[in-house]
């Protein structure tokens, strides 16, 4: 979890993360911070992020992206 | 009363409120922005006469609407009216015709045959469309005329016909609103249908007029004489009787007359026309005087020959007498 | 059957009355006949492209399906014997395959659409250069003519197709339903494109009527048409004639008619798209918003998110995120770091997929060279804001301007519209040539007199029209604005009092009426009398 929001607050320090939902709906985050974003988690966490991942489900909030690295981690 | 029908009941007195609201307004801006024309008021003020009063029609071009005139013709007894417009085409004088017959029932329908000849432009044409269509309440006559119409040229649309406003409604900026009052069609034609010309335009007879050169007789336009066809089997079927009249004209020959001759006979019907030398010498016209241009009687010859007429119809026709 | 015709009308009311008879089993039928109904009067008939599409669409959709479940099942009886690099291979191998099927049905499907739209230009092309040669070859050319909605529908089902693919979707094993989602009329004119979990459940459910909701629908038809009919068709005017005759209308006048384009195009297109929403609102079902006041837009990839929207999505999720987390564009990504420092070398993976996604949907919009020149507009744009977007805040704050106020705010707004219309003259000039003498010539015989006198009059507008269209636009700016700010117009309207709400509907359907642009010119001489 602190490693993933050290990541995030890195790359965008104006966006609020904490208890936001709606990071990408409400347009917070933009298809460039994921891409950026997607090749940092996959370099930490030895992940592979395919496009068919990047769905507003998993990247509106911080616990969202959390699940999703898990969910991965374990495949 | 349930909920739900009180509330449907409540929509539904919306919707009736909203309509009539919608319809006045509508009216309202139809009548600012409609073309006025005294050609279409003829048209509709037929309307206005009592039903079933008159004993003859005349259908046709710009010549009968300037040429006959239905008061002077009173003088004789009888009623008639003129319902023409001007480059009226026969398959709008037909449905005109079918939709006349709803309100009277003539003995006779006098009809105008020289544009049997012509192969009509629907196209080009549509401002002398209207000088009929707008005079005509909506009917199922009106729509089968539009029909012709919107098949020959596909720019023209059956609503326009309908509802004038959706063709007029670019006049909005001729028209000052709040300022005029809106003009609706008139109720009635104190001249029965006539609109005559006052100016006069001198005219000459053209050499070897009416005499047979022995010129080709000119060919029958193939739809024109389909709808002349039809206007005289419906007069058949209403027992109506049929006269093809021609009025005076410069550009008229005895090539043209003989074509419309034998078709008279072919259908059965009779023909008359008012450039024949017997005839013109009864008629007395004076060219310098009588016409408006080489085509139209002018308001002074338009009696000449309607007080002729009116004579002529009474003797050859049991005209009903009143 | 334009969207603005009395036949449409005629016809979505009878596709009302009859889905909402149907009874509720068998309303997602009703509304498929409908499609193909409309398809048949609207576009001609030629079904063929269609049909073909759907098939192949349906097709792989359940070759993936059978292959998907087939993978799932042998791999769950193995899975507790793999190590993670063995399940990695797995993975990668059920990759290959399902590509296989998946390439075949897009290539199939976009070698459709490439070769109806495209063929003739490539053709001709390749003409040209034989005939530049003195080669005395030709290809054969043909132009065909394009079926209604291809553009479209071709997206909207690839979109469904990867989405199955992805084992995002489970496909829909029904043929006909397949079919009723890859032809909703409201669809088939202008888009918007949809997804397959967003619309097709609509679709197959049973709408109830709901007059609340058809209300709100024939609003935003009538605000559409509005659009339409008293914004663009009149603005068309004045494009036409400064687009028409560019050596007379040079200066200032190419950049009103670039401006006046650009109102021409949002009226005409979003108009187009709001009647198509507000139909499909009154039979119960949402389509996506293709268009969010994009002249308000701060920048251009700001623009490129409230213009043709569910374009830019479907580009963003099935082509820019596919290419940008691709490995080769990570691999690209890191030795970028290392030759053009971090900066450059993070934004690297995205530059080139953006620079792909704009320049195609450039080319999207049609098959000439004037295309191609405005997608390599568009992404020369982007990928320079992507790059100096940094470097110029840097700059800002160095200077001490302030960007959180409103006045930063509007020149934002001013110049991201003044590059929007400097690409719409691309795409409006006849040819490449003329929009760079036109451009040429509005800096060379700037002259902003025209402006007044009677500089604007010499389009074949008169003053009446001028007006109607500039207070138009006013309206149309103020219902931006309103919306721009949480407004919601229809609601709000719904809450006023009857007499007020009758106002509005009376006004506005008296101004299509009066002001719309529709029917034959009225030209009083045509009337004159013509004796014969």
């Amino acid at each position: 979890m602190d490693e993933l929001m050290a990541i995030l607050t890195e790359l965008r320090p104006d966006v609020e993360f904490e208890g936001n939902t709606e990071l990408i709906d409400a347009g917070e985050l933009d298809s460039f911070d994921i891409v950026s974003l997607v090749g940092e988690l996959c370099d930490t966490f030895d992940i592979e992020i395919g496009a068919e991942e990047i769905v507003p489900e998993n990247f509106n909030s911080v616990e969202a992206m959390l699940a999703l690295v898990e969910r991965l981690q374990e495949d | 009363m349930k909920e739900k029908t009180i509330n449907f009941l409540k929509i539904a007195v919306r919707w009736v409120l909203f309509f009539a609201i919608f319809a006045m307004i509508f009216t309202y801006c139809s009548d600012m922005v409609r073309r006025q024309d005294d050609e279409v008021d003829a048209i509709y003020g037929f309307y206005g006469e009592e039903e079933n009063t008159i004993d003859a029609l005349f259908m046709g071009s710009s010549p009968y609407l300037r040429g006959i005139s239905p008061n002077t013709m009173e003088a004789n007894g009888f009623t008639s009216y003129v319902r023409a417009s001007a480059l009226q085409p026969p398959s709008v004088t037909y449905h005109l015709l079918a939709e006349s017959l709803e309100y009277q029932s003539p003995e006779l329908v006098v009809l105008f045959p020289d544009n049997i000849f012509t192969e009509y432009d629907y196209v080009e044409r549509e401002g002398d469309l209207r000088r009929a269509l707008d005079g005509m309440k909506i009917s199922s006559h009106k729509i089968k005329a539009v029909s012709v119409i919107t098949e020959a040229d596909e720019r023209q649309s059956m609503l326009s016909y309908l509802f004038p406003l959706f063709r007029y409604h670019d006049r909005w900026k001729e028209v000052e609103w709040g300022v005029t009052e809106p003009e609706p069609l008139p109720v009635i034609s104190e001249t029965d249908g006539n609109v005559p010309l006052p100016d006069t335009a001198p005219q000459e007879y053209p050499e070897n007029f009416m005499e047979d050169m022995g010129e080709a007789l000119p060919e029958l336009d193939a739809e024109s004489a389909y709808y002349f066809a039809k206007i005289i089997d419906l007069c058949a079927e209403n027992d109506i009787e049929v006269l093809l009249l021609h009025l005076p004209k410069m550009s008229w020959s005895y090539a043209q007359s003989e074509a419309i001759a034998n078709f008279a006979e072919e259908m059965g019907i009779d023909y008359l026309d008012m450039d024949v030398e017997e005839i013109r010498n009864q008629l007395n016209l004076d060219p310098q005087v009588d016409y408006y241009d080489q085509g139209h009687m002018n308001t002074t010859g338009s009696i000449k020959i309607s007080e002729w007429l009116g004579e002529y119809l009474t003797s050859a026709y049991q005209l009903h007498e009143k | 059957m334009s969207f603005t015709s009395v036949e449409f009308i005629i016809f979505l009311i009878l596709v009302m009355m009859v889905y909402f008879l149907t009874p509720k089993r068998y309303r997602w039928v009703a509304l498929f006949v409908a499609n193909y109904v409309f398809y048949y009067f609207a576009g001609g008939g030629y079904f063929l492209y269609l049909i073909l599409t759907t098939l192949s669409i349906y097709g792989a959709t359940m070759v993936l399906d059978q292959m998907i479940g087939q993978n799932k099942r042998a791999f769950a009886q193995v899975k507790d014997e793999l190590d993670r690099e063995q399940k990695k291979l797995w993975k990668a191998n059920f990759t290959k395959k399902k590509k296989k099927v998946l390439l075949a049905a897009v290539l199939f499907n976009f070698g459709i659409l490439a070769v109806l739209k495209y063929s003739g230009f490539v053709g001709s092309n390749i003409n040209a250069v034989f005939s530049g040669l003195s080669l005395g070859i030709s290809v054969p050319t043909y132009d065909f003519l394009l079926p209604l909605g291809i553009s479209f529908y071709t997206f909207q089902s690839i979109g469904y197709l990867i989405d199955v693919y992805r084992e995002k979707q489970v496909p829909e094993r029904n043929l006909a339903k397949v079919a009723l989602f890859l032809s909703f009329f409201p669809q088939m004119v202008q888009g918007p494109i949809s997804r397959f979990s967003q619309l097709a459940e609509q679709l197959y459910r049973p709408n109830a009527f709901s007059y609340d909701r058809a209300k709100f629908g024939v609003q935003l038809m009538v605000w559409g048409a509005f659009k339409k009919l008293v914004i663009a068709d009149r603005a068309r005017v004045i494009v036409d004639a400064i687009f028409g005759f560019p050596e007379t209308f040079t200066g200032t006048y190419v950049a009103v008619g670039a401006l006046v384009y650009c109102v021409q195009l949002y009226g005409d297109f979003s108009g187009g798209i709001d009647i198509a929403t507000g139909a499909a609102q009154i039979l119960g079902i949402d389509l996506e918003k293709n268009f969010e006041r994009p002249y308000l837009a701060t920048s251009i990839p700001d623009f490129w998110r409230r213009w043709h929207i569910t374009l830019g999505a479907w580009f963003r999720d099935y082509v820019f995120y596919p290419l940008s987390l691709s490995k080769f564009s990570t691999k690209m990504g890191k030795k970028a770091r290392k030759v053009f420092g971090n900066y450059v070398g993070k934004l690297f993976p995205v530059l080139i997929p953006q620079f792909i996604i704009f320049f195609l949907i450039g080319v999207w919009h049609g098959a000439e060279w004037k295309y191609i020149a405005f997608g390599f507009y568009n992404g020369t744009l982007i990928v320079l804001g992507i790059l100096l977007e940094q470097p110029l805040s840097q700059l800002a704050d160095k200077l001490g301007i302030k960007r959180q106020c409103f006045s930063w705010h509007l020149w934002q707004i001013l110049r991201t519209l003044a590059l929007v219309a400097v690409g719409k003259i691309i795409t409006r000039a006849a040819g490449i040539g003329q929009s760079v003498s036109m451009l040429k010539s509005m800096v060379e015989s700037w002259d902003t007199s025209i402006l007044f006198g009677d500089g604007l009059l010499q389009f074949g507008l008169d003053v009446q029209d001028m007006w109607v269209l500039t207070i138009a636009i006013l309206v149309l700016l103020a219902v931006s604005i309103m919306q721009e700010t949480g407004i919601s117009i229809r609601t709000t309207l719904a809450k006023q009092n009857i007499l007020f709400r009758w106002v509005i509907y009376l006004i506005a359907i008296f101004t299509l009426f009066i002001f719309g642009v529709y029917g034959l010119e009225y030209d009083a001489s045509d009337f004159i009398y013509r004796g014969f």
